[in-house]
């Protein structure tokens, strides 16, 4: 299973689902699927997804379950951060 | 509910809800199935009552048309570059359920037939599971009329099922 960051992406960036939807020239309802991990998207989408956000593609995309982020935002400072 | 579709040309359908649209596919398939197991069994019947299962055929081939009048219809039978590549894996998926449904009522017809010819005592034309009635021109014909509708309306009735209800438009 894929699992993305696609719904965080797109939150952050005020898209609805419609709007990315035609950024990527797929159906709204398509993006409904991929948000909840019932759909994995071909290579060619989800270069596609990686462009309208900016940034690499596993950055959205992931083999492995995405941390949460209330736990990224809660986690301790590194000690190597200066 | 009708609706235009923003494509490469503008496209008229109709815009059932899945469960109106569920609701018409088994009434349209359930009423073509029933007509013919009904005719096949009233086929000397000189009563009303012939005549008011033929308000079956109707109802099954008018809500066959009305189904693929919907959004489904596109879904089902739409050209690679007009629906994306979900929707293209869903209709595939939605043509092999399709495509084993066609099978099986070939497997069961054959199976019908091989039981009627085998029956205790069969007329020219044979007994169907002891029932008076016979395989004839019409019946064959009727056969392939359900079939033709069941198998064209079954895609998008298939999709209609699938379909979660949810717009996705946020």
């Amino acid at each position: 299973m894929v699992h993305n960051r696609i719904a965080l992406f797109r939150t952050e960036r005020g898209l609805t689902r419609k709007a990315l939807a035609e950024l990527v020239d797929v159906n709204p309802q398509t993006i409904g699927f991929l948000e909840r991990g019932d759909y994995g998207p071909s290579v060619e989408l989800a270069l596609k997804l990686a462009r309208v956000f900016g940034v690499p593609v596993d950055a959205l995309f992931s083999l492995e379950p995405f941390p949460a982020l209330a736990d990224q935002l809660g986690a301790p400072p590194s000690s190597e951060s200066p | 509910m009708l609706r235009t579709q923003k494509t490469a040309s503008t496209r008229y359908e109709l815009a059932l809800s899945p469960k109106i649209a569920r609701l018409l596919s088994v009434a349209s398939i359930g009423s073509l199935w029933g007509w013919f197991i009904l005719k096949f069994y009233l086929q000397d019947d000189a009563s009303g009552l012939a005549g008011a299962v033929g308000m079956l055929a109707l109802l099954g081939v008018g809500g066959s048309m009305i189904l693929l009048a919907t959004q489904y219809l596109n879904q089902a039978y739409g050209k690679d570059h007009e629906i994306d590549e979900r929707e293209r894996a869903v209709r595939d998926r939605a043509h092999r359920v399709a495509l084993n449904y066609v099978l099986w009522v070939f497997v069961l017809t054959y199976v019908v037939l091989e039981v009627a010819s085998r029956a205790p005592a069969p007329t020219a034309t044979g007994l169907v599971l002891g029932f008076p009635a016979t395989i004839s021109k019409g019946v064959v014909e009727n056969f392939l009329v359900v079939l033709f509708f069941t198998t064209f309306a079954l895609p998008p009735a298939i999709l209609a099922w699938w379909d979660r209800g949810d717009a996705d438009t946020e």
